[in-house]
């Protein structure tokens, strides 16, 4: 199994962005189990020798990444060129249709108090977010959810490491 | 005035209007909308001041803040109130239902600012950048342009004929008059002859000024009326035309020119 264990290492880093189970196995013809299996002895690995890189359960698939202890030296190499995060009222509308999609935009609006469309556009053009589908009520309105790009953009494996929705009042 | 806060601080009326709240240091269950109503126009009359476009929003809260505290005052109101309540959602009946909806907005708002701190906490993983992804989009998008002409590439072909054109001196001048459809029947009768031409090469025929331009606007109805076909076989390439046959002229296979258009 070490080289097997090599070639998914190979994978991982090639890949850029997370790879399914389903993808792996398709490629190297291994069991989701054996894969699992040696997804997690090489993640132990890198972690136990302090590895520069680090692996992860990210967006429904496994993702190989440089610690984020080195962020700084990297945005060095990178020449700070800063990924810009998103704006106030971007993440505002993001947080509702994470927790209450599929929704439409005049539910988000009812909650925000203000208009979204721009800010709905920009998050499709972000690939945050895509159109579920469609109400069943009067206009047939669109209905909008989080895609596989939102959870990769937040580092979540699945919509359950969402926080939870904060109540208290400060 | 103390509320001399940047406009922008607050993302919308729900927003504002917890701040007034919080400022009044009242219970949030307690709270009179009296209270607030003056201070939220306030900051609205700032707002319209300073940030025109989207004062709307909080025009909207404004009116609400101002219907419930009348219908404190008489009681009576309430129940027309009712009645206008099916607008698009921002009308709130009750102090109750509107203080609701203020703490469900604080909700996201707070849960926002957590997602705010994971995206910060995301942006310091690198990953191998995909270069391999990225051409092969790129190649796709490429695939897409190839094929299709657009006006833009029709007219920038007119233009550099255009240029090189030079008009014949006529000895004698005479009023002509070249008709379109004379020269639509001469570009089908060309390309009859020719199976296909480069857009260029057609132009190119054409000895004046005038009869260049009405051959080009012929081109254009034809391509419209779908008896030509203009076409690059890569981008960028020379742009083609040929006929698509549509009458008479039958030797051509309807198949090729199926696969053209």
């Amino acid at each position: 199994m070490v080289k097997e264990k090599a070639l998914l290492e190979a994978l991982f880093f090639a890949a850029g962005e997370p790879v399914t189970i389903k993808k792996v196995s398709e490629i190297t013809g291994l069991t989701p189990g054996e894969i699992k299996n040696l997804f997690r002895e090489l993640r132990d690995e890198y972690r136990e020798r302090n590895s520069g890189l680090e692996l992860r359960e990210v967006a429904g698939g496994f993702l190989m990444s440089t610690r984020p202890s080195f962020a700084p030296y990297i945005k060095k190499l990178q020449g700070e060129r800063a990924r810009q995060g998103l704006s106030q009222a971007a993440m505002e509308t993001l947080a509702i249709i994470a927790y209450k999609q599929p929704i439409t935009r005049l539910e988000i609006e009812a909650i925000r108090g203000v208009k979204v469309d721009k800010v709905l556009d920009r998050l499709k053009e972000l690939n945050l977010i895509a159109e579920a589908g469609r109400k069943e009520v009067l206009g047939r309105p669109i209905l909008y959810a989080t895609t596989r790009e939102f959870l990769k953009h937040f580092g979540l494996r699945d919509l359950s490491q969402l926080p939870s929705l904060e109540d208290k009042e400060e | 005035m103390e509320y001399k806060v940047k406009t922008d601080v607050f993302e919308g009326p729900f927003d504002l209007l917890f701040h007034l709240v919080k400022k009044a240091e009242i219970d949030i269950y307690q709270v009179s909308i009296s209270q607030i109503a003056y201070q939220y126009l306030e900051y609205v009359k700032k707002i319209q001041e300073f940030n025109p476009e989207i004062a709307g929003d909080f025009l909207v809260m404004a009116s609400t803040l101002l219907k419930l505290k009348s219908q404190r005052l008489l009681p009576s109101v309430s129940l027309q109130g009712e009645e206008e309540a099916e607008g698009e959602g921002l009308h709130y009946s009750s102090e109750e239902e509107l203080f609701e909806r203020m703490l469900e907005y604080r909700k996201y708002k707070s849960t926002a600012e957590i997602m705010k701190k994971m995206e910060e906490e995301e942006k310091k993983y690198f990953y191998h950048p995909v270069k391999v992804e990225e051409e092969k989009a790129a190649g796709n998008h490429l695939k897409e342009y190839m094929g299709k002409v657009t006006l833009k590439d029709l007219t920038a072909s007119m233009e550099k004929v255009m240029e090189n054109l030079q008009e014949e001196e006529h000895e004698v001048i005479l009023p002509q008059e070249i008709s379109l459809t004379q020269k639509m029947e001469e570009i089908i009768s060309f390309l009859d002859k020719k199976e296909k031409a480069e857009l260029e090469e057609l132009l190119e025929r054409q000895r004046t000024r005038s009869s260049l331009i009405v051959t080009f606007f012929a081109l254009l109805i034809l391509v419209k009326l779908n008896k030509v076909s203009v076409w690059q076989k890569y981008g960028f390439g020379p742009i083609l035309v040929t006929s698509n046959n549509v009458g008479d002229n039958s030797y051509m296979d309807e198949e090729r020119w199926g696969t053209i258009g």
